[in-house]
C-alpha cells in the first residue's frame, strides 16, 4: 500500500485521527509518520498536545494544592503533585486515554502480595477474555472479588 | 542464545514519597533515608551530584547507572557495589529505582527490584492510589511506574534499511525505540533501547512479557536480516569488516562514532567467523573504556577531543589481541 500523506514510499504503518467524532485511518511511511508526530508535538501551544482535551471546559481549573493548571498538564504531561490526580479526576481521562489507551492500573501496590495476586489474576482474566474461555473467566472474577473484598 | 544480539535488559520503577510536592522538595533528607534502609540489605555508595565533578557524573551516565536529566537537577545516586542496582533521588520522580543485567533477562531484573521496591517501601509511604496505581510526575509513568528495556545491537536491520518497518511494528504494540541513552539520543553503533511505553492498565508481569516477545521477535528479524547481508554481497561485507579491523588497529586518532561504526563491523566479522574473538567480554571493556568520560578520567581530568581521539586509538591497539584474523 501507498503513503496516503506523501502517496510516494510504501505505507508501513498507519495513524488514527479523531476530528469532530469522525474516526479516520490514514497508512503512512515511516518518515510521514515520523513528520506527523513532530507536527502533533510542535502544536502544543495552540490546540493542547492532545485533541481528547479540547474544548473540555475547565482547562484554567487548578489544583488546589500545588496550583498546576489542567492546561499544564494537557501541554507537558507533568502533574505538579499527587493530588493533581484526584482533584482533576475524570477530567485527566482522556489524556490517559491518549496516552496509555487505559484509564485504570492493575498491577502490583504497596500492600505487596495481595495485590500481586491481584495483578496476576487480572492478567489472566484478560487472557482468558481474549481466549473467549468465559467459564475461566467467570472463576477468575470470582477470585477478584474474593481478594478484593479482603483487601477493603 | 541470542548472538549477542540482546546487551542488556534494566527495569525501572518511578515512585514518589506520600504527601510531598513532586517538585522543589529537599531531596537530601529522601536520599539519607532511602540509604540508611538499603545499607542494611547490602553494600551501597551514595553520590550527591554536587559533590561529582561534572566528567564523574557524565561516567555514571555514561555507564547507564544515572539519567542525564540527574545530573542537571542535582539529585543524588545510591549504586550498590556490583553496579547491578542504582536508585535516583530527585530526578523527575521523588525515588527511580533501576536493575540492569547483561543479556535478556528482564525477569531477573524486576524480581530483583521488587526486592529493592520493598525495603524502600518500609521506609516511605509512596504515594498510590486504587484507580491510579503509583502516582508519578509524568503522566507517561503512571500506574505501575515501570519501564522495561533491552538494549539490542542490530547492524543488520539497520544496514538493510528494515528497521523502519521494524520500528513501525513495535511502535503499534505500545514500545518505543530509542537510542543508546534513551529519551531523544541517537542510536550510535547501531545499538537500539527497546522499551514499553504503556504503564497504566498492564500488570508488571505482562510488561514483562511483552517486552521480552517483541525483544525475542527483533532478534528473529535480525538473523534473518544478517544473512540475507551475507547473501548479496559477502565480498563488499568482508572487506567492509576486515577494513574496519584494520583501521581500528592501525589508527593515530579515532572519533568515537568513527569507533562505534567501525566496531559495530568488528563484532559483524565475529559473528559471521571472519573475525576470531577470544574474550567477548574484553571487547565490551575496550567499548566502555573508549567513552570520552572513562578516557578523561584515565588521563587524570578534562582533555580536549582531538587529545581524546588520539588517545582512544592508543586504547584500539589492544584490539589486536583480542581480535584475530580466521582463515575464512
Amino acid at each position: 500500500m501507498i503513503c496516503q500523506r506523501c502517496n510516494k514510499k510504501e505505507a508501513t504503518g498507519y495513524m488514527e485521527t479523531t476530528v469532530n467524532g469522525i474516526k479516520k485511518r490514514v497508512y503512512v511511511c515511516p518518515e510521514c509518520f515520523k513528520q506527523a508526530q513532530l507536527e502533533m508535538y510542535s502544536s502544543y501551544d495552540d490546540m493542547g498536545l492532545f485533541s481528547g482535551l479540547m474544548g473540555v471546559p475547565g482547562a484554567k481549573a487548578k489544583c488546589s494544592k500545588c496550583g498546576t493548571t489542567l492546561r499544564e498538564i494537557s501541554d507537558t504531561c507533568f502533574v505538579g503533585c499527587q493530588y493533581c490526580y484526584s482533584e482533576f479526576g475524570d477530567r485527566l481521562k482522556p489524556l490517559l486515554r491518549n496516552l496509555q489507551s487505559a484509564q485504570m492500573h492493575i498491577g502490583s501496590g504497596p500492600d505487596g502480595e495481595k495485590s500481586d495476586e491481584i495483578a496476576e489474576l487480572n492478567g489472566r482474566l484478560r487472557k482468558a477474555v481474549e481466549a473467549e474461555d468465559y467459564e475461566q473467566a467467570l472463576k477468575i472474577q470470582e477470585m477478584l472479588k474474593k481478594l478484593k473484598g479482603e483487601a477493603k | 542464545m541470542n548472538e549477542n544480539i540482546i546487551l542488556s535488559s534494566r527495569v525501572r520503577l518511578a515512585r514518589n514519597v506520600d504527601g510531598l510536592p513532586f517538585k522543589r522538595v529537599n531531596t537530601s533528607t529522601i536520599a539519607a533515608k532511602a540509604m540508611s534502609a538499603l545499607r542494611t540489605t547490602d553494600s551501597y555508595t551514595m553520590y550527591p551530584m554536587t559533590a561529582l565533578r561534572p566528567i564523574e557524573q557524565l561516567r555514571l551516565v555514561e555507564r547507564h547507572l544515572i539519567s542525564k536529566e540527574l545530573t542537571d537537577c542535582g539529585g543524588s545516586a545510591i549504586i550498590r557495589s556490583d553496579n547491578k542496582v542504582s536508585v535516583m533521588i530527585g530526578e523527575e520522580d521523588h525515588i527511580r529505582e533501576q536493575c540492569i543485567l547483561e543479556g535478556l533477562n528482564l525477569h531477573d531484573a524486576y524480581t530483583e527490584l521488587r526486592h529493592i521496591d520493598k525495603v524502600l517501601s518500609g521506609e516511605f509511604k509512596f504515594a498510590f492510589s486504587p484507580t491510579y496505581g503509583y502516582l508519578t510526575s509524568c503522566l507517561t509513568n503512571v500506574g505501575t511506574g515501570m519501564r522495561a528495556s533491552v538494549m539490542m545491537f542490530l547492524p543488520a536491520l539497520s544496514l538493510t534499511g528494515s528497521l523502519n518497518k521494524c520500528i513501525s511494528g513495535v511502535t503499534r504494540l505500545n514500545m518505543a525505540v530509542r537510542g543508546v541513552y534513551g529519551e531523544g539520543s541517537e542510536a550510535e553503533g547501531y545499538v537500539y533501547q527497546i522499551s514499553n511505553q504503556k504503564t497504566l492498565g498492564i500488570s508488571e508481569s505482562d510488561i514483562v512479557a511483552s517486552v521480552e516477545n517483541v525483544a525475542n521477535h527483533i532478534v528473529e528479524s535480525e538473523i534473518k536480516a544478517r544473512a540475507a547481508l551475507m547473501q548479496t554481497d559477502p565480498d563488499g561485507l568482508k572487506d567492509k569488516i576486515l577494513r574496519s579491523y584494520g583501521i581500528l588497529c592501525n589508527c593515530y586518532s579515532i572519533s568515537k562514532s568513527e569507533f562505534m561504526k567501525l566496531i559495530a563491523f568488528v563484532k559483524l566479522g565475529v559473528y559471521y567467523k571472519i573475525l576470531d574473538c577470544a574474550d567477548m567480554a574484553a571487547l565490551e571493556s575496550l567499548i566502555a573504556e573508549i567513552q570520552p568520560a572513562c578516557l578523561c578520567l584515565d588521563a587524570g581530568g578534562m582533555i580536549d577531543g582531538g587529545e581524546r581521539d588520539k588517545l582512544r586509538a592508543e586504547k584500539c591497539y589492544k584490539l589486536r589481541q583480542i581480535i584475530m584474523r580466521t582463515g575464512g
